[in-house]
């Protein structure tokens, strides 16, 4: 950065500018970038009366330079002498709203925005408003879609009630554009617009727009109007909201376009949070049930995504008595994206229920969809076990879970393994040593054999996590001697698994295991024939010394270490010899 | 593995952004000298050079394309043009995009058919604008074409061509803007779809070819679309695809040649046929023009070529009341080599 | 931490080298490079990996499903680059580790180290726009000059970018090529490059235009004449990560997964232990959360 710094105030300013109109793009965009440091040396008078006029002409350029001069300009007030003077950042960035690339169109109307919120109020009405105006009246659909994005800003700003009727005005003769995608744009428009207006404005202007724009017969408008009926339900009356949101979401239910019924199901929770659990369960419940059950899958996974959101604002009852029905049959739905949303939600709905009807209804879901066919339904489900612990008590879940756990401890997707595995721990704590030993104890030995690198990894740090759990004593009698004893096999991947193993579990066991049973094996690798184990040794040498006596460290691993130091392999020398250096270290201390 | 499925919000917008992509890739090909095509460049805004597999793919289809268009007006030529009338037939090129077959034509002299193009209009609109803009385009319109084209309205309304902005999910709408341009149901109809089906959900699809089957009574319609949505190629291109914003909603419908002939035969089109893009390639593409062209860049990338080939098809429907259409077909031009074994992706 | 060790944190968080340190890495790349033998030997136990191309996170992959490096000995049997999102990344990260760990991991020629191939299939378009200049591809490309063009397991298996060469009958005569050079056209060192074996009798003209494709009794022939066992090569995608051919005595090694982001494929690594016992690591490409964002206009071309 202070490179960059010492580096701008040596730049020639005649030379930025030039690069500005340079060939090449890199060397634009990079001058577009340090438009500040060029506004700085010029001074705020120059930038106003040179700078801006000739960025204002440089409208035809890649977008990605139009792009970074979009989001530059947003924050450029300081360099043009303050806000009285933002005004002049106005034109440019009005250029930049009618172009074709929706990225920099968009990037233009953010900058506007900020800059609309700085100006004092003489130029909202002398320059802003009238912008917007000319906007729309675009010929260009690109103008008058950016005006859409500007207008809920420009009545933000406007202090006069006029100009804010006349910004209303604008708003509603674009939300009935000839160009489907104008009218898409005041649809996306539509909450911001709802935010800035007061109640009575709300009702009388905002929602005729909102209703008139839920009938459009472009389904992609539709779509984008559906969108409001959550932001419009939270800020209109309750009874307003019955009377005017209401209704819509109900036929959008049933819309023809699964698009929008897509988005009706992601709507549906913020309205049953408006209208609250009594009203929900009459008015939004059944289109919710209907989605569930939609034809099209898209839609399911939308609505089966949202079920514990919508169940946790009813009472438990009615979840029980329609909801829960559903969420069985989609728990062995056609469509593995439907199954993997429920996975991702289903025991959220835990809380809503209670632990009897958890354990009687939710838990065969559970049980059936940690048992399915797709990897990811699966993983979806085991991140949330720790959840499920929570309602119906580790006893039960143990039980019932035991037999899929020992199942996908075997699954053919890594993933899903280390899933499973990085889960073992929070599972002992709550199983005990000996249930736990018992029922996993041999699995977790199994994975330091695993094929992929990445479970075995993680099988050694599992061991570390379960003899600091269960103890010194317990490590030694259940883990110690089955991993020492896997330190013969064949390959040396597995021997290296073993060494990183015995490494691991050297804190958390006895001086004396650690010397007596651990260290020899160890040492004893120190002849392997593989240089990757020699060095492995040297390496896990290495984080034994500080847990040993200073006479264990210098008359058994220190001699070791030194006869790795000068074997052929250079990669066993160097990692011997950076050990012996960390012996020093930790033995002269 | 596989996400859920995203739904971009802007979903026609995202299909619209495929006429871009393809625009660029037919100059890329254009510029490496792949097929001529002088007016492409004014349709790109950025230039990107593909890679060879993109090329010969774009080559491939537009040669194939080109062929069937020629030999349609081949056979509708010999109709006879002794009734005194400048054109003996009509093409109508659904979702045509920035498409520039038209000025091609135009140009060397062979047209002998009115051209429709029928988009979005937010399509349209930079077309008509493009087209009003540059002469070397709208001076093949004809004199005084400027006055005929109408950006704003997303329209271009001239004796040889027509582009009109209309849904192609809404029959009816397209059916009065091509009557009201002074479409002849009753003329010979060339239908073009390189790619504008497979976007549509399949009701919607297949009530188009329902509609053209009932309009048109005689007519070829050219399908170009992709295919085989189920084996480990076909599911990525889903998904890529979807990532895009322009997911293929109407792939499940048609997973094959025997399903898009079906469509035609089912939807009122006398008869069909279908052959994936590795079969065109190997024998129904002129042997000379490909030579040529392969010969054009290095290509390193066999095992895609094959697979990306077997997942596009091309389809050939025809309506044919009076019989005028009855050597329309495929033509094979060198006997289908032996598959090669190695390198096949199912 | 040495400044070697510094780079390749750096890279394996997927971050490319300065310009400057990529000149150092590549000045010291060469010293070690220029010491190996066209055939270079290499103790087992190792693992043998095929085409990378440019598919970084699919390569963290492969070292999650194989062990990472030094610990796990690798041959990288060439096409590091081209095709994929990060070349620059993937190629001076093996490159940083082959400087790092020499003895660990080998790195063998494919036809896609070349200067003519990556002006067409993108790596030098990808160093052009990720450094502005391309002196990283000249670098790069320079290096490739002086990679090794095949590596000999145990004296049994003869590993290989692309196949046989009917200008090569004997090892030997691999070892008096001088390959300091960029990929010729023709002769022994382009067709080791570039030939694959198929299911015919002899010789053949590969598709390609370059290299040649041979048949079964070719590979027996070269096998016998130079007492090996196995041919281990790569080049061709197989969607099933690996394949043999030949009763055996051929297997391609395929480990890019879902190739260009597009085909859908799985990948393989091969690995050996110290008595040569084979057992072959399938993989899949990395997932969308690991992999991050992919940018706006990197996705994968089709017919639109």
């Amino acid at each position: 950065m202070e490179d960059s710094k010492t580096d701008d105030g040596l730049y020639p300013i005649a030379i930025l500018i030039d690069e500005l109109k340079n060939e090449d793009v890199a060397l634009r965009l990079n001058s577009v970038r340090r438009l500040s440091t060029i506004a700085l040396a010029l001074g705020e008078e120059r930038t106003r009366r040179e700078l801006i006029p000739f960025i204002s002409e440089s409208n035809d350029d890649e977008d990605e330079v139009l792009l970074a001069l979009a989001e530059e300009l947003g924050r450029f007030i300081p360099y043009v002498g303050g806000p009285d003077y933002g005004h002049i950042l106005l034109s440019p960035l009005e250029n930049l709203c009618s172009v074709e690339e929706t990225v920099v169109r968009d990037k233009a109307v953010q900058s506007l925005g900020a800059i609309a919120c700085e100006l004092p109020a003489k130029s909202i009405s002398e320059f802003l408003v009238p912008l917007v105006k000319r906007l729309a009246g675009g010929e260009w659909f690109t103008s008058r879609i950016s005006c859409c994005g500007l207008l809920p800003v420009a009545h933000r700003v406007s202090r006069q009630e006029s100009e804010q009727q006349e910004v209303r005005g604008l708003y509603r003769i674009l939300s009935q554009d000839d160009t489907p995608m104008v009218r898409r744009a005041a649809a996306q428009n539509l909450s911001a617009m709802a935010e800035t207006v007061e109640q009575d404005v709300l009702s009388q202007e905002i929602c005729p727009i909102f209703i008139k724009l839920t009938q459009d017969d472009q389904d992609s408008v539709r779509l984008l109007a559906v969108q409001c009926c959550g932001p419009l339900a939270r800020t209109l009356s309750k009874s307003e909201c019955l009377s005017s949101v209401v209704p819509v979401v109900q036929r959008f239910a049933q819309d023809k376009s699964w698009r929008v019924r897509y988005n009706v199901a992601q709507q549906l929770y913020m309205l049953c949070a408006a209208l609250g659990a009594d009203c929900s369960r009459v008015e939004i419940v059944p289109p919710f049930l209907k989605l569930l059950r939609d034809s099209e899958a898209e839609v399911r996974v939308a609505a089966a995504s949202k079920v514990a959101s919508v169940s946790n604002l009813l009472d438990a009852e009615t979840v029980i008595r329609v909801v829960l029905p559903c969420v069985k049959v989609l728990a062995a739905d056609s469509s593995q994206y439907v199954r993997s949303a429920l996975a991702a939600v289903v025991m959220e709905m835990a809380p809503a229920l209670g632990k009897a009807a958890t354990i009687e209804h939710l838990l065969p879901v559970f049980l059936s969809l940690l048992k399915d066919d797709v990897p990811d339904v699966r993983l979806n489900i085991i991140s949330k076990l720790d959840q499920v612990n929570q309602v119906i008590g580790i006893d039960l879940l143990g039980e019932s879970l035991m037999p899929a756990i020992e199942n996908l401890a075997d699954d053919n997707h890594w993933r899903v393994r280390l899933a499973i595995i990085k889960y073992i721990p929070l599972l002992a704590t709550q199983l005990g040593a000996d249930v736990f030993q018992q029922q996993l104890g041999q699995q977790c030995m199994r994975w330091l054999e695993d094929q992929v690198f990445c479970i075995r990894e993680a099988a050694t740090q599992n061991l570390q996590k379960l003899a600091a759990e269960f103890g010194p004593e317990w490590a030694k009698e259940h883990l110690v001697p089955q991993v020492l004893a896997m330190v013969n096999n064949s390959h040396y991947l597995y021997r290296m698994t073993i060494l990183t193993a015995v490494a691991a579990l050297a804190p958390a066991v006895s001086h004396e295991v650690l010397c007596n049973s651990m260290l020899p094996v160890v040492i004893s690798c120190a002849k392997d024939k593989v240089p990757n184990i020699k060095f492995t040794v040297a390496k896990m040498l290495e984080r034994l010394v500080p847990l040993v006596d200073a006479a264990v460290a210098e008359h058994t691993i220190k001699p070791c270490l030194m006869e790795l130091a000068d074997d052929s392999d250079a990669d066993v020398q160097f990692f011997a010899q950076h050990a012996l250096q960390s012996c020093e270290v930790v033995t002269a201390a | 593995m596989a996400s859920v499925p995203t739904l971009s919000r802007g979903g026609d917008v995202s299909v619209q952004g495929t006429n871009d992509d393809a625009q660029i890739s037919k100059l890329s090909c254009a510029k490496l000298g792949y097929f001529k095509d002088e007016f492409i460049k004014y349709f790109v805004r950025r230039s990107s050079r593909r890679s060879p597999l993109i090329n010969r793919g774009y080559f491939a289809r537009v040669l194939a394309l080109r062929g069937l268009l020629e030999q349609f007006f081949d056979v509708v030529s010999r109709l006879d043009a002794s009734e005194g009338r400048q054109h003996v037939a009509q093409v109508l090129s659904l979702g045509a995009g920035f498409d520039t077959t038209f000025f091609n034509i135009e140009a060397e002299d062979r047209s002998r058919a009115r051209w429709f193009e029928v988009d979005f209009k937010e399509v349209t609109q930079r077309k008509a604008a493009i087209i009003a803009a540059n002469a070397p385009l709208h001076e093949q319109l004809g004199p005084n074409a400027k006055e005929k084209i109408h950006p704003g309205e997303g329209k271009v309304q001239t004796e040889a061509l027509s582009v009109l902005p209309a849904d192609l999910r809404d029959v009816d709408g397209v059916e009065s803007a091509l009557l009201a341009s002074g479409f002849d149901p009753q003329l010979p109809t060339y239908v073009l779809a390189e790619c504008v089906l497979v976007y549509m959900e399949a009701e919607e699809s297949t009530a188009l070819v329902r509609w053209l089957g009932k309009f048109l009574s005689t007519a070829a319609c050219i399908v170009y679309e992709q295919i085989k949505p189920g084996d480990a190629f076909g599911r990525q291109m889903l998904t890529n695809l979807e990532c895009r914003g322009c997911p293929l909603r109407g792939l499940q419908a048609t997973p094959d040649l025997a399903a898009h002939q079906l469509r035609f035969l089912k939807n009122g089109w006398q008869r069909a046929d279908a052959k994936d893009m590795s079969t065109i390639y190997r024998a129904y593409l002129d042997p000379t023009e490909k030579h040529r062209a392969e010969r054009l860049e290095i290509f390193d990338e066999f095992e895609e070529w094959h697979m990306i080939q077997d997942h596009y098809c091309l389809v050939l429907a025809v309506n044919d009341a009076s019989g005028v259409l009855h050597d329309f077909k495929f033509k094979q031009k060198v006997p289908i080599a032996a598959v090669p074994q190695f390198p096949r992706a199912d | 931490m040495s400044d070697l060790d510094r780079w390749i944190e750096q890279l394996k968080r997927c971050e490319p080298l300065a310009e400057k340190n990529v000149k150092v890495l590549c000045e010291k790349a060469l010293e070690v490079l220029v010491e190996e033998s066209n055939v270079q030997r290499v103790d087992a136990p190792v693992t043998i990996c095929g085409d990378i191309h440019g598919q970084f996170f699919d390569l963290m992959e492969l070292f999650k499903v194989g062990g990472e490096c030094p610990q796990t000995n690798y041959l990288f049997m060439g096409d590091f680059v081209d095709r994929g999102f990060y070349s620059v990344e993937t190629f001076l990260l093996l490159l940083a580790l082959k400087v790092r760990y020499p003895d660990r991991i080998t790195l063998i020629r494919g036809n896609h180290e070349s200067r003519q191939i990556t002006q067409v299939y993108g790596f030098y378009d990808e160093c052009l726009r990720k450094y502005g200049s391309v002196n990283v591809w000249r670098y790069c490309t320079d290096i490739f000059d002086y990679l090794s063009l095949s590596a000999l397991i145990d004296n049994r298996i003869f590993c290989v970018h692309g196949g046989l060469s009917p200008a090569v009958s004997t090892l030997d005569q691999i070892r008096t090529i001088d390959r300091k050079q960029e990929v010729p056209h023709d002769g022994a060192m382009c067709d080791l490059l570039w030939s694959d074996p198929e299911d015919i009798e002899g010789w053949g003209l590969s598709p390609r235009g370059a290299g040649y494709l041979f048949g079964g009794d070719i590979c027996t022939n070269f096998n016998h004449t130079n007492k090996i066992e196995l041919i281990c090569r790569a080049h061709q995608l197989v969607t099933e990560g690996y394949k043999w051919m030949f009763n055996d005595q051929l297997v391609t090694v395929w480990s890019a997964p879902n190739y260009c982001y597009r085909c859908g494929n799985v990948a393989a690594i091969l690995e050996l232990d110290e008595h040569l016992n084979k057992s072959f690591k399938v993989f899949e490409a990395a997932p969308q959360d690991v992999r991050g964002v992919p940018a706006k206009k990197a996705a994968p071309d089709y017919f639109l």
